[in-house]
């Protein structure tokens, strides 16, 4: 995981966003670096003295990479726990739902991305994607269409739902709607369109995991968590947060197609999405709405506090010893800021 | 078959006019029954099937947003925006007996609490002779900013 910037004066080597490529040469004086980052030339090199080691000046790496089903992970410090102990098994499994829908276990992130942002702390999205509370009141103009269009209550985000709220740990959380799947009637139609429509796909997933397991894999049709700090797995997309100042934030959706599936499927899945996300969704702008709502609030002198106390007194530990709570408390935000302070508070010596 | 220029360049207008004014409902109106509305992301050409669209939708999913848009509480249009748009550069061209591609620019300027912005674009409209007027049977936007953040697009262009 190179440092697209070139050891010289920094500018940066590469202009494209994606593709394949040999060599990079900056083109402010000619310095050129392999693909590996090692450096390959600079232009008039006697003008450097006997001292010039070439090897001193290769791209810059992260100082540790590491991978999970095939998204990397880099730190920008040397020393530090490790993905693994970061992650930890409950997320994983998590990781294993969103990427095992596909039949070959890999998911395919060429479909495009989605690029919107708003004025306001990044923060306010992450804690967002694992809010439990909000969807009912913020998105409740897409969610009466649903129930107008589909003739069915979306019961995930009631007070009263089966679902759960977790903190994994590390800031980690996850909206864990797994039992609720089970029994909820739309999961249930969605799963049975899909044998419907696809029924070599469904056979597939049965071939690799056995009945129980595809049935429960569409079920759950993926997975809603925020891996601490800026990525976030929800349904059939990958969001990665990107803080731009204090008070401005983009944010990055790519759809993930399924590899070994039928088209149908695919863009199927892509036009769910478009409905709901995206500069033009009819989810995520209203979010957008809130977040700069909040960022203003926040200038205020006289109160500067959240409350973000809901469902405190009903905690619950699971046998792993992580803490859970029900869909709609704010443990989850709990958690991420818990661990959001800690690091800041450790600075610059702090696990990262 | 030849066209009236006039009547194509004054659909256009309508058209701007209902969206700026967001009189969604008679906008939606003049969308054939089996219309496609389409703004493509990321690139002005792609393969819809397997790549993301800003918005893809048929009549029906158009009729869904709008009434998200007009239901008093899609937030984002809360205050809502101001919208004012010019369309230009028009170009008309034949396609078989009853149907024109028209192609244009717009310029949309977006104010919201005190801030502005300015989208622009080439639009692709197939438009089919009805009852002495015309319906859009495809409208294709291709945006400038197709491949840039774009905060809110939920007003529609």
């Amino acid at each position: 995981m190179l440092l697209n910037r070139c050891t010289h004066r920094a500018a940066s080597v590469c202009q494209a966003e994606r593709g394949n490529a040999r060599s990079f040469r900056c083109a402010y004086h000619g310095w050129s670096f392999k693909n590996t980052g090692e450096l390959a030339g600079v232009p008039y090199a006697d003008g450097y003295g006997p001292d010039f080691r070439k090897e001193d000046f290769g791209l810059r790496s992260v100082p540790r990479v590491d991978s999970y089903r095939g998204f990397l992970f880099g730190s920008v410090q040397p020393t530090g726990i490790t993905l693994r102990e970061h992650l930890g098994a409950p997320v994983m499994e998590q990781m294993d739902l969103f990427c095992d829908l596909s039949p070959s276990g890999k998911i395919d992130l060429s479909a495009g991305t989605h690029r919107y942002g708003f004025d306001g702390n990044w923060k306010l999205q992450v804690e967002n994607t694992i809010d439990g509370y909000h969807p009912n009141f913020t998105h409740q103009a897409f969610f009466k269409g649903v129930k107008q269009r589909m003739g069915a209550n979306m019961t995930l985000y009631e007070g009263t739902s089966g679902g759960f709220n977790r903190d994994l740990g590390n800031g980690l959380t996850l909206l864990d709607s797994r039992e609720f799947s089970r029994t909820d009637p739309l999961a249930k139609r969605r799963v049975d369109m899909i044998k419907l429509m696809a029924k070599p796909y469904y056979e597939a997933l049965v071939d690799r995991h056995g009945e129980a397991h595809a049935e429960d894999l569409l079920r759950f049709n993926g997975t809603h968590m925020n891996v601490f700090p800026n990525l976030m797995l929800l349904q059939n997309q990958v969001r990665v947060v990107r803080p731009i100042r204090v008070d401005r934030t983009d944010i990055h959706v790519q759809p993930a197609l399924l590899e070994g599936v039928p088209d149908v499927i695919n863009t199927m899945r892509l036009r769910m999405h478009e409905q709901f996300y995206g500069p033009a969704g009819g989810g995520n702008p209203d979010d957008g709405e809130m977040f700069e709502r909040v960022q203003v609030g926040l200038r205020a002198s006289v109160d500067p506090w959240l409350f973000i106390g809901r469902g405190l007194h009903r905690e619950r530990q699971d046998s792993d010893g992580t803490r859970y709570g029900q869909m709609t408390d704010e443990l989850s935000q709990r958690g991420i800021l818990h661990h959001w302070r800690k690091l800041m508070l450790a600075g610059e010596s702090g696990e990262s | 078959m030849s066209f009236d220029r006039d009547a194509v360049e004054s659909f256009l207008f309508l058209e701007a006019r209902l969206l700026d004014g967001m009189a969604y409902e008679a906008w939606l109106e003049l969308f054939d029954e089996k219309a496609l509305y389409w703004i493509p992301s990321n690139r002005d050409h792609i393969d819809p099937a397997r790549e993301v669209s800003i918005v893809y939708a048929d009549r029906e999913q158009l009729g869904f947003r709008i009434d998200q848009l007009l239901s008093g509480s899609a937030w984002v249009q809360d205050p809502q925006p101001r919208l004012c748009r010019a369309v230009s550069n028009i170009e008309i061209r034949e396609a078989g007996d009853e149907d024109l591609e028209v192609e244009s620019v717009i310029q949309l300027m977006v104010l919201r609490r005190q801030k502005s912005r300015n989208l622009m674009g080439r639009v692709h409209h197939r438009l089919r002779r009805h009852a002495g007027g015309f319906r859009i049977v495809q409208k294709k936007v291709v945006l400038v900013d197709n491949d840039e953040v774009i905060d809110d697009l939920t007003f529609l262009v």
